[in-house]
């Protein structure tokens, strides 16, 4: 019984990865992680909104009717988001200055929708709430690593400490949008060679297919889209 | 003349240097999910210009008429809601009197409302405090900026497809890196309309 | 009308009326919380830029005036004395506003500047206007100041870009300048008043 609440948790953060496995939440992870730091604050500023959601979504599960569901979703998120906003703001207003408009963009952030639909509306509370803190735990650590590795090569410092900023001349590069595409590219290469290795798939979905409104949009297209064939 | 000039920068600007896709990283679902074909790249950008020019028309006068400066705290919340009701509103409309329209553009209508890109723009518009026109322009050029990206990188995608890839690049990777270059060609934009 | 209601109740009428439930409470809930920050927000921006200003130039007390509906400025008071005016002002960068703070002796020379927000701007680039061997130039020099590039030997009223972001180096610049002309404003009212 206890096996299967860890299960719901850790398959957020390795399995089912959002960022690198479902590719979910592409935008944020590509523009704010120019700095270790940002990926922090973005990823736990999610991670926050998503638990919220999943508790709140999860607990109106059988009251909200199936056919108005994802604006009361996207209401439900956004309110979350707004006093998240507020609170970074309040509290923290180094990090919203770097975040900037990608605060408030939590809200069409893919993830949280995703888990919303496909999670939450149909799981009792507890295990809602630690499929959300696995996925944004997971969402974080993506996003943080990513920052890491452009702050380390692009400015030469990790979390504003100089570390090989002294001697080698950092690569701008890393920290301009082209390096953010790179990187990325280089992550998933990476995840998609570890899961090879264990006997699992690359990642072969992207963007529209693993899209929560998916099935509202004429799903057929999406799929025709993705493997190509008409 | 002179306000021609301003409009003039702020359509390069959004098009060229702030690139929606390439340099601020909105609507990269879309850009990596409908970019494989350039005909449908073509379509999702049609209807992405459309939202985004309908949704700031509207959005504009509310923040400025309605949340301004009491309720600001709304923004967020109310723009989704509003841009919500504004794809179904066209849905609903195109459905109904241009049939046509709607058959090409239809089906990614839906999609567009979690579409990062519409939303953002919305917001940057108030946030760098651009004027009613200016906005409107703005969403102009950021979708048309969108379209650029999406049709310049759906050309690339149709080259990858017999491409020779080393197998661990397969994929999203070797996407990622094509739009990491794709994005590098237009850093050299940076100054145009400044 | 009624009738079709009750007929229509499980399609039509509580569907409207959860969604109606959802967006009372949630609205609510932001109002809520937006009493519980607000005055925190705006403490601490006030905060902010007392500790901007206080770090700029030394005073006793700062003043807000206003000057003819167009502007607002603050005045630095030691010992009853004026030593300097402080103006913000922001100009258009590469990615957004860039705004800067620069105080001004009574004499009309640059006390200093301080950067205020270049968040919009490129990291590793354009955010590097906020070290201070870019906007330390700005002391001493009076109005019209202008850009060099390239590292040449600046002249009097001449600094300095940073590299590889004119762009951002000519928004701080300009805006620098815009402070100055506020500055020749101010000081020609009171001169008249004399």
């Amino acid at each position: 019984m206890a096996n299967k609440y860890v299960g719901y948790f850790t398959n957020g953060l390795v399995k089912e990865n959002p960022t690198l496995r479902l590719v979910l939440g592409t935008c944020p992870t590509l523009a704010v992680t120019t700095a270790a730091i940002n990926g922090i604050g973005m990823g736990l500023s999610a991670t926050l909104v998503l638990v919220c959601s999943n508790l709140a979504i999860s607990l109106l599960r059988n009251v909200i009717p199936d056919k108005v569901r994802i604006p009361a979703f996207i209401t439900i998120i956004a309110g979350f988001v707004s006093v998240v906003q507020m609170l970074v703001k309040a509290f923290l207003p180094s990090i919203d200055k770097a975040l900037g408009i990608y605060l408030p963009l939590i809200v069409v952030n893919c993830i949280i929708l995703a888990r919303a639909e496909m999670f939450a509306s149909k799981n009792k509370p507890l295990p809602s709430i630690l499929d959300g803190l696995g996925m944004g735990i997971g969402f974080t650590a993506v996003l943080t690593l990513m920052g890491a590795i452009r702050e380390l090569f692009g400015a030469g410092s990790l979390f504003s400490f100089p570390v090989t900023a002294n001697f080698i001349s950092p690569m701008i590069i890393f920290l301009l949008p082209p390096g953010g595409f790179f990187v990325f590219g280089m992550l998933v290469a990476a995840s998609n060679a570890i899961a090879k290795k264990n006997g699992k798939k690359a990642v072969e979905k992207m963007g529209c297919e693993n899209c929560p409104a998916k099935d509202s949009c004429g799903q057929e297209e999406c799929v025709k889209e993705e493997t190509g064939d008409e | 003349m002179n306000s021609l000039t301003a409009i003039a920068s702020i359509l390069l600007a959004a098009i060229l240097t702030n690139n929606m896709v390439l340099s601020k990283f909105l609507g990269i679902c879309p850009f990596l999910g409908v970019s494989k074909k350039t005909n449908t790249a073509f379509s999702m950008s049609v209807a992405v210009i459309l939202v985004m020019v309908v949704a700031t028309a509207v959005t504009w006068p509310i923040y400025h008429l309605v949340l301004a400066p009491k309720y600001t705290y709304l923004e967020t919340i109310v723009f989704i809601l509003v841009i919500a009701a504004i794809v179904q509103l066209i849905e609903i409309v195109l459905k109904r009197y241009i049939k046509p329209v709607y058959n090409a553009l239809g089906i990614y209508l839906p999609l567009i409302t979690t579409n990062c890109a519409v939303l953002g723009i919305t917001m940057l518009n108030i946030t760098n405090e651009l004027g009613f026109v200016e906005s409107l322009f703005n969403a102009l050029g950021a979708g048309v900026g969108f379209m650029l990206a999406m049709l310049l990188f759906s050309g690339v995608r149709e080259r990858l497809e017999t491409a020779d890839i080393p197998e661990f690049m397969k994929g999203l990777p070797i996407t990622l890196v094509a739009a990491a270059l794709v994005s590098l060609s237009f850093l050299g934009f940076a100054g145009i309309g400044g | 009308m009624l009738d079709f209601l009750r007929r229509n109740k499980k399609e039509v009428l509580i569907p409207s009326a959860v969604l109606l439930v959802i967006c009372v409470v949630i609205p609510l809930a932001l109002a809520l919380t937006n009493r519980l920050t607000a005055d925190r927000i705006a403490a601490l921006e006030a905060k902010n830029r007392e500790e901007a200003m206080a770090r700029l130039i030394d005073a006793e007390e700062y003043t807000a005036e206003k000057y003819e509906d167009q502007f607002e400025y603050f005045v630095a008071k030691q010992g009853g004395e004026e030593v300097g005016y402080i103006f913000v002002t922001a100009q258009k960068g590469y990615g957004g506003e860039v705004s800067v703070m620069t105080a001004i002796k009574p004499d009309g020379a640059i006390k200093a500047v301080a950067i205020l927000d270049v968040s919009n701007e490129t990291p590793g680039l354009g955010q590097n206007a906020a070290k201070e061997n870019f906007y330390g130039q700005f002391a001493d020099k009076t109005n019209g100041i202008s850009l060099l590039k390239n590292g040449a030997n600046a002249d009097q009223n001449e600094i300095n870009a940073v590299t590889g972001a004119t762009i951002t180096s000519t928004a701080v610049t300009r805006a620098v300048n815009a402070a100055t002309e506020e500055f020749e404003k101010i000081r020609s009212v009171e001169n008249h008043g004399e």
